[in-house]
């Protein structure tokens, strides 16, 4: 009789079981070895048992050769052998890592826990050079990944371990260290390496040698797929000079709308660049100040909305189509103005901002030439004109169509945060309403992302307790206060939040009022803790 | 000792509780913070009151020693936020508590808890028959030898239909379950559970997730269902078995071992550190697993929590409480079996904290397997004896965890020898995190064909995984 192997035994077994005994019949066959000595102990005992009449069914055979086999199998198992390389060693960190409540703190934001703290939290670390413990990189890189917009902030604080464990996992590649790439690699890099990679390489060569980045992406312009060439051409934005234009007025007869735009958006930065120029010759004629006063009532402002928006003026960027709400005409018109520097009208008209402003105001193209100018401001960067926007608070167009910057966004997009906050602090000390029914002042408060001094913060809460002392019930407009403060709390001076949470203590109306202050307090005193805890030994 | 924030967190009897308890570890949540004057560094006694929504703010407090915790806050949980974010207050801020007198309502409960550890003591000491004072002895013996015999009779009918069906599972075939329903292998559980074999309709209920567990399930469910046979098999014949094995089998199959009568034996006397902890639902049941590894032995102890779902650990005494990394001074008593895992903690010290490092350094070089051969060869022993044992404890001392492509991992040892990470081990990047491709230890749960990996030492520190 033919000896069966232990492997033939164990696949019939399964296969018996898996098709059940009832369609495939299963009987004991000749085991070879140390195992078919153990199974042959079996049918003897079965034997034994058939002579004192205990019938043994087919299926109680299969299960008591099944167990037989199972742990026979089980008990010589070996580990396996593995022949592939073992993964590469970490350097050691020369950076400290952060102190240990440090440490707790940010694996609580990572769970989830006052996770808008982060960027806070990891600006910290990278100021006073920690790295994250190993056990949170993980988790890190995780929300790096998800997180575009938080990568720069992360990527300081991984540390060696952290480099190399982003160097483990392709789906952490844009964690790796940007100057990996050797310097004779450059080239070879940029013609084969993949999307991330080229990014990070042509990112790091705009910040150390743009002449060098724009040969390298003049070389393949022709051969980039779309989407790539608007993606790396907004690369420019860092360290954009005259010399890029060249490229740029390329980009600005690509194919794709999206390349245009970018070009578009660019060029309007450079002044000196021949389609600002181009812009300025085109809207000189179309706004002006008339000299002979024909009566009292007439503003003195002229313009003039274009005729037509022709090929060239599409070319330089001019959308034709308006979006809903606002006439064709005076759409092109505030393009116009919005790529030309507002300095230019001052010069050209002989006024100053708020005098134009005051004049626009009242003007029947008034969205037109607010909108463009505010455009203008913001892009040009004009501190002049914002300042002025401030002042006049002209209400612009941009609640309409969304299509340009509200004064808030053009004030905080132009003038430094320190002028920001003074203007904030002055608003709520000289204006009695400020938090009644200034939306704008709202929407700054809001909008200011920038650390909040101790005064500016002590300011605001007592400018909010003293609205809500007499109040028993919230309106709609104070929930959009308490909201805007409790988002503003990332911001504010964490080391008086102590004090802005007892403040209320002292009127029991007031305590009652705290509670739909809590979430903000329970951030500020996070925050203050985390600060503190940057400052105990690791 | 002082506790870490990571270790007071792992007290928490759910991520809920951990999360308040977070949030209530800030000083202006609580009107008063005190504590008593040292007895000394490795426990006090910390107090205070918490403005919680209700007029009254709740009273906590603390023995940071016996890990004993109080509050009059209406959560069922244990220990409660309010506890858990005063402990973590102490460790984080310090400085905010004031050394007071304790006031009464702390004095209350310090006398409460003396008197009951009295009366314990008390009880220990007494002799048994007291128990059943006024019952004629006679009477009370004939009447549980009778009960045992009726329930001999029920798990043994109860086993024998378990047979039958396990045999019509083979003759209709392993293929036809994949489209049975849940209901298939519950009511085959319950039958078991009637005939008083909760432990057998343990092992069925394993078995119901098989066929819907993935590749390779019908080779797994076989395994199962022979070893289930194997079981009533030996069940039928305790007689020719050796008092350790019919005592693994009588376990298995759902007779309980009085605690106190284990307690009873002598115990191995060793410094003890918990390892690993594990909290699993089982059918109404959570079964909370704590591995502790003697130092002096080398074993690894396995200590068994149940709690009724829905129920809290409210009805954990102090001494259940396990911390990660914790290291005590004690004894630990086995329950029988041919290879004893299972053991309850019979007495417990803490030991100080000079004698706790150099313990923790003779640890870290000797204890545990050096190969992954030498360890699974002692797997393959514990299961010659016991082929029932489901999760075997290894404590490994230097391998490097890697990743094998997709959501494959395994860990390697310096013969280059691996063994396979459990597919539902969620930190396989935290280990290779933590390692930076250097030898790590670490200590899992072995089932026979991957490891689940349940702590980690980096920074010369235990930290459990999950």
């Amino acid at each position: 009789m033919r000896m069966t192997t232990r492997q033939d035994l164990s696949s019939t077994i399964h296969e018996t079981a898996l098709l059940g005994t009832r369609r495939k019949s299963f009987t004991m066959p000749q085991v070879e070895g140390a195992l078919g000595s153990l199974l042959s102990q079996l049918v003897e005992s079965d034997r034994r048992a058939e002579a004192n009449e205990e019938a043994k069914n087919a299926e109680k055979l299969l299960l008591e050769v099944a167990a037989v086999v199972s742990l026979y199998e089980a008990c010589g198992q070996m580990p396996e052998r593995i022949s592939t390389d073992l993964p590469s060693v970490c350097e050691s960190d020369a950076s400290p890592v952060c102190p240990p409540r440090t440490s707790q703190f940010f694996a609580q934001m990572l769970e989830g826990q006052h996770a808008d703290v982060l960027p806070e939290a990891l600006r910290l670390a990278a100021v006073k050079g920690f790295r994250i413990f190993a056990d949170l990189l993980p988790a890190l890189l995780e929300l790096g990944t998800k997180h575009t917009d938080l990568r720069d902030a992360i990527t300081p604080v991984l540390g060696e371990r952290g480099q190399w464990l982003a160097r483990q996992n392709p789906a952490w590649e844009w964690a790796e260290a940007p100057n990996t790439v050797e310097e004779s690699a450059v080239e070879e890099v940029w013609q084969t390496a993949s999307r991330d990679k080229r990014m990070t390489l042509l990112r790091e060569l705009r910040r150390t040698e743009p002449s060098r980045s724009r040969a390298l992406l003049a070389s393949t312009w022709e051969q980039e797929a779309p989407e790539d060439r608007s993606a790396f051409l907004r690369l420019f934005e860092n360290n954009l000079g005259e010399a890029d234009e060249a490229l740029l007025e390329v980009a600005l007869d690509d194919r794709r709308k999206e390349v245009r735009r970018v070009a578009f958006d660019l060029l309007t930065r450079l002044p000196s660049s021949a389609l600002v120029r181009r812009m300025k010759e085109r809207v000189r004629s179309l706004v002006e100040i008339s000299s002979v006063r024909m009566s009292k009532r007439k503003n003195p402002l002229a313009a003039t909305l274009p005729a037509e928006c022709d090929r060239a003026m599409q070319r330089d960027g001019i959308k034709p189509k308006p979006p809903h709400g606002i006439g064709e005409k005076a759409w092109w018109l505030m393009q116009m103005l919005g790529a030309v520097p507002p300095a230019v009208w001052c010069e050209h008209l002989k006024l100053g901002a708020p005098e134009l402003l005051e004049l626009a105001k009242t003007h029947k193209f008034s969205d037109a030439l607010l909108g463009g100018w505010a455009i203008a401001t913001t892009r040009f960067r004009d501190t002049g004109w914002a300042e002025a926007f401030w002042s006049a608070r002209t209400p612009l167009p941009q609640n309409q169509y969304g299509v340009s910057p509200s004064i808030v966004e053009a004030v905080l997009a132009v003038l430094p945060s320190s002028r920001c906050e003074e203007l904030l602090i002055s608003e709520l000390e000289s204006n009695p309403v400020a938090l009644d029914d200034s939306v704008l002042t709202l929407a700054f408060l809001e909008q200011f992302h920038h650390p909040w001094s101790v005064r500016l913060t002590r300011i605001f809460w007592n400018k909010l307790r003293h609205k809500f002392t007499d109040k028993l019930s919230l309106t709609g407009a104070e929930w959009v206060i308490l909201r805007a403060a409790r988002e503003a709390a990332v911001f504010m001076a964490p080391s008086i939040g102590e004090e802005v949470a007892r403040g209320w203590a002292t009127d029991e109306r007031l305590q009652d009022r705290a509670r739909q202050f809590e979430q903000t307090f329970s951030l500020l005193s996070f925050r203050h803790n985390l600060q503190k805890s940057f400052e105990e030994e690791s | 000792m002082n506790r870490t924030p990571e270790q007071i967190l792992a007290l928490a009897p759910d991520a809920a509780s951990a999360k308040s308890g977070r949030d209530l570890a800030a000083e202006r949540k609580w009107v008063t913070l005190n504590r008593e004057e040292s007895r000394d560094e490795n426990s006090e006694l910390i107090w205070g009151e918490c403005q919680g929504s209700g007029k009254t703010p709740y009273r906590t407090q603390v023995d940071t020693g016996d890990l004993a915790f109080k509050c009059t806050c209406p959560s069922r949980k244990f220990p409660c936020k309010h506890a858990l974010g005063l402990f973590l207050l102490r460790a984080s801020q310090p400085a905010a508590f004031t050394i007071g007198e304790p006031p009464a309502w702390v004095k209350e409960w310090q006398d409460a808890r003396n008197t009951r550890a009295q009366k314990q003591a008390e009880k220990a000491t007494k002799v048994n028959p007291e128990e059943n004072a006024g019952v004629d002895p006679a009477v009370s013996v004939v009447g549980a030898a009778k009960r045992l015999a009726a329930r001999e009779r029920k798990v043994t009918a109860g086993l024998a239909e378990l047979e039958l069906w396990l045999c019509d599972i083979v003759r209709q075939g392993l293929a036809s379950l994949q489209g049975k329903s849940a209901d298939f292998w519950e009511t085959a559980a319950a039958r078991l559970v009637d005939a008083q074999a909760p432990g057998a309709a343990r092992l069925v209920r394993l078995m119901g997730r098989q066929p819907t567990s993935g590749d390779g399930w019908e080779r797994r469910l076989l395994h199962g269902i022979s070893l289930l046979h194997l079981l009533v098999e030996a069940y039928k014949r305790q007689a020719e078995l050796s008092l350790e094995q019919a005592t693994d089998v009588r376990t298995l199959v759902g007779w309980t071992i009085d605690q106190a009568e284990v307690k009873k034996h002598a115990g191995v006397s060793d410094h003890w550190l918990v390892v690993g902890r594990v909290t699993e639902d089982e059918d109404r049941m959570q079964v909370e697993r704590i591995w502790l590894w003697g130092a002096g032995c080398d074993r690894a102890a396995l200590v068994l929590n149940f709690t009724p779902a829905g129920q809290s650990h409210a009805a954990q005494t102090s001494q259940s409480l396990f911390v990660p990394g914790d290291c005590f001074k004690g004894e630990v008593v086995f329950f029988h079996g041919a290879h004893p895992l299972r053991a309850l903690v019979k007495e417990r010290v803490e030991p100080d904290a000079a004698e706790i490092e150099r313990l923790e350094n003779a640890f870290l070089t000797e204890a545990g397997f050096a190969e992954l051969t030498t360890a699974v060869a002692a797997y393959t022993a514990a299961l010659a004896r016991n082929p029932w044992i489901e999760r075997f404890p290894m404590l490994l001392r230097g391998v490097v965890p890697q990743h094998c492509g997709d959501d494959c991992w395994v860990v390697r040892d310096a013969a280059n020898h691996c063994l396979p990470l459990a597919k539902r081990f969620d930190g396989a990047w935290r280990l290779l995190a933590e390692s930076g491709g250097r030898p790590i230890r670490l200590f899992g749960e072995w089932d026979g064909s991957t490891l689940l990996p349940l702590s980690i030492w980096s920074e010369s520190r235990l930290h459990f995984l999950n």
